[in-house]
C-alpha cells in the first residue's frame, strides 16, 4: 500500500525575468496532507515559485503538475492567501462579504446561495472570526484580517492551500495561533506556504523547501544551522524547539 | 441675498413646468447620476480615475474628427456624440488590451492616449471652419442643450449598467478587491476589467454632456468618494453615490439657473462641497473610517 498521493509535482523547472534566471532546474514533489514551508533569503525566488505553482506565471521550461493537471486547469480547487499588504483597506466590505468571495467563482453568475453562505460561515467559525462577520474588513486587527483571508481561502473548499508570508503582519502570539491552525488544516489537505519565520517553521512544519535559485526539499527535522547558514549566506543563531510534527525533538535555527 | 436666492429658486421651479429644455436637463442629470453613481464607485474603489481621465480627454479627438467630417465632408451621421462614443470605446479597448498583452508601463500608455486624443481633436478643429459652439459645450458641458434622443441614450446606458452590475455583482466585487484571488477562484478577470473599462467609457461620454470633458473625472469620483466614507458595502456605496450625484446635479442646475452661471462648474463645486462635508462629518461623527 503506497502513502498519500503527490498533489504537487515539479520537474526541471526553469524561470527567468528577462536575462535574470530566478529558478534553475527545480524539482520536488509534495504529498497530500503535507505541511510544507518554502524558505530562503529575499530575492531567492520563493514568491516566484509560489506564483508559478498557482499558474500566475508561466515557466520557461520544465513541468508543473497540480493535482495531476496544469495549474490553470485546477483553478477553483486552490485556496490562496496572499500577502496582506496588497489590499486596499478602504474598500467598503464586511468581513463576511470578504470570506464569501471564496464562493464567487462558483455557478453561472457567481450569485451566493444559502449553501455558499453556510460554507463561508463554517470557514469563519473554523478560523475563529465568526463573531466579526458584520464588521468592516478594514476595522479588523492584522491577525483577524489574516484569519479572514484564510477563511476566504477555505471557503473555496480547496484541495491545496497556498499561503504567502502568512505571519508577516501579526505578532508572535497570533502567529503561533495561525501555525496551530495550519497544523490542524493539514490533516485535510496539503499546505504550502512561503515563510520567513524559521522559528515557527521549525516548530510546526513537516517539510521545508529551501529555495535559492535551486531548491532542496527535506524534513524539517533534518534542517541544520549549517544548511540555513548556507541558504541565507550569513550567520545564523541557533535556537532549540520542541518539534511537534512527525519527528519530535530536533534543533533548528533562524537567521540572525 | 437670501430673498434673492429664494426668488431665483422659485423661478427655476416655475420654469421647469414651462420649458422643455429645463425638463430635459433635469431628466438628463437624474438619469446620468445612475450610471455615474454605479460606475463612479467602481472607478474609486478600483483606483482607476486616471483611466477615466484618459478616456474623457481622448473623446476630444473623436468629437473634433466628427465635427470636421460633418462640416467639411458633409457626413451627416458624424455627430460629436457619435465621435465621442467611438473615441471613448476605442480608448477603453486599447487600455484594456495594453494591460492584458502589452509590455509597456500602464501610465505611459494612458499618457499617450490622453494627450494624443486631445492633439487629434485640436488638429481637426483647426481645420474646421466656423464657430465650434458644440465643441465648447462638450469641453465645459451644456446640460441645457440635451435632446430627447440624448435622454434615450443615457437611459439605455443606465439599463446596461444596472443589468450588468446586477448579474455579476459578486464577481465584479471580487475582481475589484483582489484580482489575483478572483482569477484563482475561476473568475475571468480580464473580461470583467474590459467590461468595466467599456462601461466607464460610455459613462464618461454621458457625463461629458452634463459637465464637459474637462470636469468629468470630478463628477465621476467626488460623489462616490463621499459615499465611500459612509458605506460598508460596495452596493451601499453605489446607492449613496447615485443619491449624492442626483443632489449635486439637480442642485447645480437650480443654483446656476437664476444668476446664469455655467451649470457644469456649479455642479462640480457642489460635488466637491458634498465630498468635503462628508470627510469633515466623518471626522467628527465617526464615519466608516
Amino acid at each position: 500500500m503506497s502513502g498519500p498521493e503527490n498533489v504537487i509535482e515539479v520537474k526541471d523547472l526553469v524561470f527567468s525575468y528577462g536575462n535574470h534566471v530566478v529558478l534553475q532546474n527545480v524539482s520536488f514533489t509534495i504529498r497530500d496532507r503535507e505541511l510544507v514551508s518554502i524558505i530562503g533569503p529575499n530575492g531567492s525566488g520563493k514568491t516566484t515559485l509560489l506564483r508559478l505553482l498557482l499558474g500566475l506565471l508561466r515557466p520557461d521550461s520544465g513541468h508543473i503538475s497540480i493535482l495531476g493537471s496544469a495549474p490553470e486547469e485546477k483553478r477553483g480547487r486552490i485556496g490562496y492567501v496572499p500577502q496582506q499588504r496588497q489590499f486596499d483597506l478602504q474598500f467598503p466590505m464586511t468581513c463576511f462579504d470578504m470570506v464569501l468571495m471564496g464562493r464567487a467563482g462558483k455557478g453561472l453568475f457567481g450569485h451566493y446561495s444559502a449553501d455558499d453562505r453556510r460554507i463561508a460561515m463554517g470557514a469563519m467559525e473554523q478560523t475563529g472570526i465568526a463573531d466579526k462577520k458584520d464588521l468592516p474588513f478594514s476595522s479588523l486587527s492584522g491577525g483577524q484580517r489574516q484569519r479572514a483571508l484564510i477563511a476566504r481561502a477555505l471557503a473555496v473548499e480547496p484541495a491545496i492551500l497556498f499561503l504567502d508570508e502568512p505571519t508577516s503582519y501579526v505578532d508572535s502570539t497570533a502567529g503561533e495561533r495561525l501555525y496551530r491552525l495550519f497544523r490542524e488544516l493539514s490533516s485535510r489537505f496539503a499546505i504550502l506556504m512561503v515563510s520567513h519565520d524559521i522559528g515557527f517553521v521549525s516548530t510546526w512544519v513537516d517539510t521545508v523547501l529551501c529555495v535559492n535559485k535551486q531548491a532542496v526539499i527535506h524534513p524539517t527535522s533534518k534542517l541544520t544551522g549549517e544548511m540555513i547558514n548556507e541558504l541565507y549566506h550569513g550567520d545564523v543563531e541557533m535556537i532549540r524547539h520542541n518539534h511537534i510534527c512527525s519527528e519530535r525533538g530536533h534543533s533548528s535555527c533562524r537567521p540572525s | 441675498m437670501f430673498r434673492k436666492g429664494t426668488q431665483q429658486l422659485q423661478t427655476f421651479l416655475m420654469d421647469i413646468a414651462s420649458f422643455t429644455f429645463l425638463q430635459h436637463a433635469l431628466a438628463a442629470g437624474i438619469l446620468a447620476s445612475v450610471s455615474c453613481g454605479i460606475v463612479g464607485s467602481y472607478v474609486v474603489t478600483r483606483r482607476i480615475s486616471y483611466i477615466a481621465g484618459a478616456i474623457a480627454h481622448c473623446t476630444l479627438g473623436g468629437m473634433g474628427a466628427a465635427i470636421y467630417f460633418n462640416r467639411e465632408m458633409g457626413w451627416s451621421h458624424a455627430t460629436p456624440l457619435a465621435g465621442a462614443v467611438a473615441a471613448a470605446l476605442s480608448a477603453a479597448v486599447i487600455i484594456g488590451l495594453a494591460r492584458q498583452y502589452g509590455q509597456q508601463r500602464e501610465d505611459s500608455v494612458l499618457g499617450a492616449i490622453w494627450s494624443t486624443g486631445m492633439a487629434v481633436g485640436i488638429l481637426f478643429i483647426s481645420r474646421t471652419g466656423g464657430y465650434n459652439e458644440d465643441l465648447m459645450g462638450y469641453l465645459f458641458g451644456n446640460i441645457l442643450m440635451v435632446s430627447t434622443r440624448d435622454l434615450w441614450l443615457i437611459a439605455a446606458l443606465d439599463v446596461v449598467v444596472i443589468i450588468f452590475t446586477t448579474l455579476f455583482y459578486n464577481r465584479i466585487v471580487a475582481s475589484c478587491f483582489d484580482e489575483e484571488f478572483a482569477q484563482l477562484a475561476g473568475i475571468n478577470v480580464n473580461f470583467f476589467h474590459m467590461m468595466l473599462l467599456l462601461m466607464t467609457a460610455l459613462t464618461v461620454v454621458t457625463l461629458v454632456q452634463v459637465v464637459g470633458l474637462v470636469m468629468v473625472i470630478a463628477l465621476l469620483t467626488l460623489p462616490a468618494s463621499a459615499a465611500s466614507v459612509w458605506a460598508t458595502r460596495l452596493s451601499g456605496m453605489m446607492f449613496l453615490s447615485i443619491i449624492l450625484s442626483m443632489l449635486a446635479v439637480t442642485g447645480g442646475l437650480a443654483v446656476s439657473y437664476g444668476p446664469d452661471l455655467p451649470s457644469g462648474a456649479v455642479i462640480i463645486m457642489l460635488s466637491a462641497g458634498i465630498y468635503l462635508l462628508s470627510i469633515v462629518m466623518a471626522r467628527f461623527r465617526g464615519g466608516r473610517r
